[in-house]
């Protein structure tokens, strides 16, 4: 070999050692340059359990290194290989969002390292390849957040185009309890689980203080699932997974039921979230079952008594249904006002001429030219309805057409304008809902939800807000606020006495 | 001449008088036919059992298989509050204000019907319609 030649081998060797030494990065480096071995040993996924709720191992083999400035440290960064079919990438396509995780390691003094799970949050849309924090690609749009084991968000960036918008800060946490339609069959027992859909508001802070909001994170459901068995109902199991009804941002999860004790306590978990305690999770004191329901109101169709079951046992609190006394009275009432807790509309009824003088004789007349002659009308509930109850309970005048637009709709017959409106307000004060059923009253009968907590809204104002019930407190009582005279008051008692009989402990 | 002039101006106040009479009690008569249309005993179309009893004296009493439940006193209106509350008012709304006796508790219709037959009531608020029947 020539000089020449001994001296060019030299320099291409000193060119390969030189970018060797580079500190880039983007690009892969080797596992035993990442980080040592023993570190790798020391990592513990299961650390990360509380954080995600996806069974995972580190692909060591494919990390990239880079500098973090909101962190001032060097780090390592990791692909997360999903160890079976429950995880983010089994999602795509069911959120706007994709959800990517990576591990993050930042070696320490003494040979060890911290780790963090790196989220991204991107919009779709942007349609990035393999994401990397150290090399984020120019078309990243979304969230990054970087999250500890401690389930604590120690970066949250917003970037658009790969160009970061700003820190964002988790402001508030809301949440909102519903409950899956059907039942479900859980280790045999008839169980109904009952979702509680958990939210996060992201807000710029700036300099001065003020709040930019800027998005809202779905971070998962928590099932708690209510079961029916022999020996009377309990509370328990834990459901993880993805509700399609949630509104907000991404989430992530499938549906992937299983039970799991855990000492004496069976475990609730989101599915980004924390694992905790079922029993923990807010409970009202006046718990009934459907089954009970049922035994009160015979007719009652099975979702009508579910869905009354898990909003009293929910929500009763809300409404003053704090003990057997109040519920029985409510569940008498309601069972006869709606034929058996079976009908959530108005029955505006098919008048007949005769009808219509006897009922409206201020509005119809055969004789008299100042009213409405009622073979004009005659079939027509809709016209009747506008003209009869025009201007009042807060309706407007015949052309409004409200008197048939707020015509009785739930379980508790929820009338008039001003009672769509009052529990409007309610509604968006107590479930922080923007739900408005003064522009789509048909929500109060369409959703079967809206018909049962419209009917305790009504009750808890009328009933409850002007006397006192309790075990003294009398059927006609409470008939003649309900009924405002005593019809059917003889079955209004049938119900009562059964309600009296199955409703004997709000608590159990 | 100035007597003449004085009972001239004399007579004028005195049909003026008698005229303003005549409407307030024409208006007297007009409620008083109201309200007495409203007395007499009242049967339940929907519930042969309850009968409501309204009084010349102004009260009403509420009777379920010929026991009382219930004593108000009445009041028929066309004006606003009812029972507390500002409510429209207009053409075809009357309304009927009963008060407790014993408790004071208040409860509010608007009147549907109320002739020498039928009595016909919706509570505020209320889907339903109280038909009755005159005894």
């Amino acid at each position: 070999m020539s000089a020449v030649s001994r001296a060019a081998v030299v320099l291409v060797a000193f060119v390969l050692i030189l970018t060797q030494c580079t500190d880039n990065p983007s690009r892969s480096v080797k596992k035993e340059e990442a980080i040592s071995p023993n570190l790798q040993q020391t990592f513990k996924a299961k650390s990360f359990t509380d954080v995600i709720p996806y069974s995972f191992r580190v692909d060591w083999d494919k990390g990239s290194k880079g500098y973090s400035e909101p962190l001032k440290a060097n780090y390592y960064e990791y692909p997360l290989i999903w160890n079976d079919d429950f995880n983010p990438d089994a999602l795509a396509g069911r959120h706007p969002n994709r959800l990517t995780y990576k591990l993050v390691a930042i070696p320490d003094s003494r040979g060890g390292a911290t780790f963090y799970l790196l989220e991204f949050l991107e919009q779709r849309n942007s349609q990035t390849p393999a994401l990397s924090w150290s090399d984020l690609d120019d078309n990243y749009t979304g969230r990054i957040y970087l999250i500890n084991q401690q389930d604590r968000r120690e970066v949250a960036q917003a970037y658009k185009k790969g160009a970061p918008r700003g820190d964002i800060s988790e402001i508030s946490k809301r949440q909102f309890r519903a409950y899956r339609e059907g039942r479900q069959k859980i280790s045999g027992e008839n169980c109904i689980v009952v979702a509680t859909e958990h939210y996060t508001d992201w807000y710029y802070v700036h300099e001065d203080g003020s709040l930019e909001y800027f998005a809202t994170d779905y971070m998962g459901t928590t099932y708690e699932t209510v079961c029916e068995s022999s020996g009377g109902s309990e509370l328990g199991g834990e459901y993880s997974g993805d509700d399609t009804s949630a509104g907000g941002d991404p989430g992530s999860g499938e549906a992937d039921e299983t039970r799991e004790e855990h000492e004496d306590a069976l475990l609730c978990r989101s599915e980004t979230g924390k694992k905790i305690p079922c029993r923990e999770l807010e409970k009202d004191p006046c718990e009934t079952s459907a089954e009970e329901i049922g035994d009160v109101a015979y007719q009652a169709s099975s979702e009508i008594k579910d869905k009354l079951s898990l909003l009293i046992s929910i929500y009763g609190g809300k409404f003053g249904i704090t003990n057997k006394y109040v519920l029985q009275h409510f569940l008498a009432q309601t069972a006869y006002e709606s034929e058996g807790l079976s009908n959530l509309n108005e029955d505006l009824g098919s008048y007949t001429v005769q009808n219509l003088l006897t009922t409206f004789g201020k509005y119809f007349s055969q004789t008299d030219k100042t009213k409405e002659d009622p073979d004009d009308y005659v079939g027509n509930a809709e016209k009747i309805a506008n003209l009869v109850y025009a201007n009042r309970n807060g309706n407007g005048n015949i052309a409004s057409g409200d008197g048939y637009k707020y015509r009785g709709r739930g379980i508790g017959q929820l009338t008039g304008k001003n009672k769509y409106s009052g529990f409007t307000s309610f509604y968006k004060s107590a479930f922080n809902s923007n739900w408005d059923f003064v522009s789509d009253p048909d929500l109060i009968a369409s959703n079967s939800d809206l018909a049962v907590l419209s009917a305790m809204w009504y009750f808890k104002v009328n009933v409850l807000d002007k006397i006192t019930v309790d075990g003294s407190t009398s059927v006609e009582d409470v008939t003649r606020i309900i009924n405002g005279g005593q019809t059917g008051i003889k079955d209004r008692k049938i119900y009562y006495q059964r309600a009296v009989e199955n409703i004997t402990d709000c608590n159990k | 001449m100035k007597k003449v002039k004085d009972f001239k101006w004399n007579r004028k106040y005195l049909l003026l008088f008698l005229l303003v009479m005549f409407m307030a009690s024409s208006i007297a008569l007009i409620q008083y036919q109201q309200e007495s249309s409203i007395v007499g005993t009242w049967v339940s179309q929907s519930d042969q059992n309850s009968k409501w009893i309204f009084t010349k004296n102004g009260k009403a009493k509420w009777y379920y298989e010929e026991k009382l439940n219930y004593t108000y006193t009445y009041r028929l209106s066309t004006t606003s509050p009812q029972c507390g509350k500002q409510v429209q008012t207009g053409p075809h709304l009357e309304f009927l204000e009963l008060t407790d006796v014993d408790n004071g508790f208040q409860q509010c219709y608007y009147i549907n019907t109320l002739d020498d037959e039928h009595l016909s009531l919706s509570p505020f608020g209320r889907a339903n319609i109280l038909v009755f029947d005159r005894q």
